[in-house]
């Protein structure tokens, strides 16, 4: 069993490492078809084969962000959305999906100002979710081989330069290695804490308390990102980007 | 007013004046004998209404009239509702002078025209009279159907001159509209956009006209209009309308281009006009006689008219159509072919003809990109006949080629639509070759004016397409990071770090102790003074060959004791093999051969070669094994 796991590790690293698709021929040619569907603006069928591969397990960012765009030409906003945040979760420094973020955003009810926030935690969690964790963890891995390879040559080296190079040089290396394993380690960590959500319902009442006899605090619409910061039984605790909170239920969102 | 006529000379004007007075008194004292009895009635005698018809056919003109008598104030006049009014209220006031005692009557008239067929009442006037309040009582008109409503008429001007004997000043104030109306009139009821159309305001008269106002000229919209100059005199010609011969004069004329298709309403026009008309007869012979008259102050009013406008066509519609409608002729001209670089270049494009030049889009004319081109001068030399706009409109354009070079300008593309035909017409100038020679400050100047760029247009917006390649497939939930397979990876690197280092520290160690190395190395160099041994032994040559045996054997020995070859005596030979545990035998048989190697180098001895060499082999591989 463990032995099994190792295995398709192994098989996840050489996905990683190669561009190229291992995965079956039936994904690749469902993939070519839904993009054909999308050509041919037979948005609807398109999205039936996304969402069906996706039903079936597999995911990537261009998966998402057709399936994404597909949903956005069928009307479908809160989905279009929800595909790109996760598409965006995959490759976050993809121009593509932040224009489409961007652009489908603008289409939505609620117009949210975002607060304000203090420059280093922008930037901080800019840092953290700007690479994709595949790429964090390819790049460790390169970070710490090549870092390797230099403090053997600093061990074997014999003019004094060249050694005393290769030394300064692993050991920032071999810094920069451990800051992607960190940096990952810390992505994972963000998502975990702060999930978010898109809402789905056309209206949503947010009440002040969990239950149905809240005083109601404001109404959102379909589209709107929400932080998820709490939970009561099937009520959550939402969190608005200009900072206001409140209960609302868990039929209303679908969670990133 | 009305108005007493003297003669102006002669000695019988106030005998006649006399006799004129003495018979209105006698009329007066008649009515006075009879006043008291109609005490009542006289009432209503000082304010009635009368209506020329009391049946009228639809679109005949009919006059009601409101005469008072007295110094009338406040006059309201009822709802004419059935009815249009096309002129009034016209106001006529006569005075009358009896032996220094004036008395004042006064009327109220207005003409109208019914619209439709059925039985209207004409209200109620009032006025106040002395301070009492008078009421006319309302008065039936039945209306049958008759004649289409007529185009009232327009008009202008009085020329009394060379009035002909039928054309008679009509004697009723019911009539004047009948004989002064006014009319306005286009020379065409449908035209294309764009079309000229002469419209013209005319003036119908049989009455004498004193004084005459425009009040109102329509405002014409949905028209672009040119006016036609007005002549010095007023020209009267005699028309015949409706049987009837009039002298009518054109008030104005004004050329439209309609700027909309569709059904466009010219607004009526009005004017003022003081009419001279003959006084009511009295009856009197003098009256007859001298002729006496008022003037009626009569306002007319002319009636809308329709024009249809037809949009141009859209079948064969060419390219570049600036609007131009008509006819007309188009050329160009440079004013010269050759020129140096940063002088200037006239070009002149003149539109000749008849039609809505002044309505003319600009040309596009492609000038060399090279070419600072300026915003084009128009001059127009348009005159508006009485018949049509003509003219030409001539655009000059001052270029400036920057650059050294041969260019071309292209022919200009130019169309109108003909209405006659109701075809479009394309016409084309000519091209120019025009050669740039070097000028002087060629450097200084851009090539091309940043005023001939634009921003791109942003005709939508839209989400960016999909992704058609790139499909990296993974498992949802699977997560290459942190997995055993990257930590084991990532620790991978620290471990070859690691290994590596253990390894160079065992070879520099090894590489530190150089006696190490030699005493490892011995072997391999006796090995090699063997090999010269058994050379020299198959070659026969006895004293080289104990010399390399015995040379190989001291060399092995000194290498391995690390002790320098001249130093090696045969005692210590033996202590040190045998401190490093090398037995006894073989230090012997060491020693024995060494001698014997010695020996055999200066003296023959009775030992076989071969034996001696596998001997010293045997020894070696002895001290190899048994030495610690």
């Amino acid at each position: 069993m463990k032995l099994y796991k190792i295995k398709k590790q192994l098989l996840l690293l050489i996905v990683a490492l190669l561009p190229v698709c291992s995965f079956s021929n039936t994904s690749d040619t469902a993939f070519a078809q839904g993009n054909d569907l999308y050509a041919k603006r037979q948005y609807e069928a398109a999205l039936k084969v996304y969402s069906n591969m996706i039903s079936r397990g597999e995911e990537s960012a261009a998966l998402y962000y057709n399936a994404g765009n597909a949903s956005f030409k069928t009307g479908d906003l809160p989905s279009a959305l929800l595909y790109y945040e996760k598409a965006k979760r995959l490759e976050p420094d993809d121009a593509d999906i932040v224009a489409n973020i961007r652009f489908a955003n603008a289409r939505t009810t609620d117009k949210i100002e975002e607060l304000p926030e203090f420059f280093l935690s922008r930037w901080w969690s800019g840092l953290i979710t700007g690479w994709s964790l595949s790429s964090l963890s390819l790049l460790s891995l390169v970070f710490a081989f090549i870092a390797a390879g230099l403090l053997i040559l600093y061990f074997f080296a014999h003019g004094q330069l060249v050694k005393r190079i290769a030394f300064y040089t692993s050991l920032l290396v071999f810094f920069f290695s451990l800051f992607t394993v960190f940096t990952g380690t810390s992505q994972i960590a963000y998502y975990s804490s702060n999930r978010q959500a898109i809402i789905f319902s056309n209206s949503v009442m947010v009440k002040a308390e969990p239950s149905e006899k809240g005083r109601s605090l404001f109404v959102i619409h379909e589209g709107t990102k929400v932080t998820l910061a709490g939970k009561s039984k099937n009520w959550t605790k939402v969190r608005l980007g200009n900072g206001t909170e409140g209960w609302m239920k868990q039929s209303d969102y679908k969670i990133i | 007013m009305k108005k007493f006529v003297f003669l102006k000379t002669g000695k019988g004007s106030m005998f006649r004046l006399n006799k004129f007075t003495l018979s209105l008194t006698v009329l007066l004292m008649c009515f006075s004998t009879l006043l008291p009895i109609a005490s009542l009635s006289a009432q209503d005698q000082k304010f009635s209404a009368q209506v020329s018809q009391t049946q009228v056919g639809t679109g005949e003109a009919f006059e009601v009239s409101f005469s008072i008598k007295g110094n009338a104030e406040r006059f309201s006049a009822p709802d004419f509702e059935g009815f249009q009014v096309i002129s009034g209220p016209n106001v006529s006031q006569s005075m009358t002078s009896i032996n220094g005692s004036m008395s004042v009557s006064s009327a109220y008239s207005f003409v109208l025209v019914p619209v439709k067929v059925g039985t209207y009442n004409i209200g109620a006037a009032s006025v106040f009279i002395g301070g009492r309040r008078y009421t006319t009582s309302p008065i039936e008109i039945k209306v049958v159907k008759g004649r289409p409503v007529p185009q009232a008429g327009s008009g202008n001007t009085a020329g009394r001159g060379n009035e002909t004997e039928d054309i008679g000043n009509e004697r009723l104030p019911a009539d004047i509209s009948k004989s002064l109306f006014l009319r306005s009139h286009t020379s065409k009821t449908t035209a294309y956009q764009g079309e000229q159309v002469v419209l013209t305001y005319k003036l119908y008269t049989r009455a004498g006209i004193v004084d005459s106002r425009v009040d109102k000229l329509p405002d014409l919209n949905g028209f672009w209009n040119e006016d036609v100059k007005p002549q010095q005199q007023t020209q009267w010609r005699v028309e015949t309308y409706k049987g009837l011969k009039y002298h009518v004069a054109d008030v104005k004329k004004t050329i439209l281009f309609a700027e909309h298709s569709g059904k466009i309403v010219i607004n009526p026009f009005e004017m003022t006009f003081i009419v001279r008309l003959p006084a009511e007869s009295t009856g009197d012979i003098m009256d007859q006689f001298f002729g006496s008259y008022k003037d009626v102050k009569y306002s007319a009013k002319s009636l809308p008219i329709v024009l249809n406008v037809r949009p141009l066509p859209e079948a064969g519609k060419p390219a570049g159509f600036n609007g131009a409608v008509g006819k007309f002729s188009v050329g160009a001209s440079l004013d010269k072919t050759e020129l140096k670089a940063n002088e200037t270049l006239n070009y002149k494009v003149k539109i000749a003809g008849s039609g809505n030049l002044k309505l003319l889009q600009p040309l596009n004319i492609n000038f060399p990109p090279d070419f600072e081109k300026y915003d084009p001068k128009t001059n127009d030399v348009i005159t508006a006949g009485s018949a049509s706009v003509t003219g030409s409109r001539e655009y000059a354009y001052l270029i400036i080629p920057r650059h050294q070079g041969s260019f071309r300008i292209d022919p200009l593309q130019f169309s109108y639509f003909n209405p006659e035909t109701g075809k479009y017409v394309e016409l084309k100038t000519d091209g120019f070759n025009v050669k740039v020679n070097k000028g002087l400050a060629e450097e200084n100047v851009t090539a091309l004016s940043s005023a001939n760029k634009k921003d791109i247009k942003i005709l939508d917006k839209d989400i960016r397409y999909i992704k058609t390649d790139d499909l990296k497939l993974q498992h949802q939930g699977d997560q290459f990071f942190g997995s055993a397979v990257h930590i084991i990876l990532l620790l991978l690197a620290p471990a070859l770090c690691l290994g590596a280092f253990i390894l160079r520290n065992k070879y520099r160690k090894d590489n530190l102790d150089q006696g190490k190395i030699k005493s490892r190395r011995a072997a391999k160099v006796v090995a090699r003074h063997l090999a010269a041994a058994q050379k020299y032994l198959q070659q026969q040559q006895r004293t080289e060959f104990y010399e390399a045996i015995f040379r190989g054997l001291y060399g092995y020995l000194s290498d391995k004791m690390g002790i320098a070859m001249a130093d090696l005596q045969r005692e210590h030979i033996s202590t040190t093999l045998k401190e490093k545990g090398v037995q006894g035998d073989t230090v012997g048989s060491l020693l024995e051969t060494l001698d014997l190697c010695e020996m055999a180098r200066f003296a023959p001895v009775q030992v076989a070669e071969q034996e001696v060499f596998e001997k010293a082999k045997h020894i070696i591989n002895q001290i190899e094994n048994e030495i610690v």
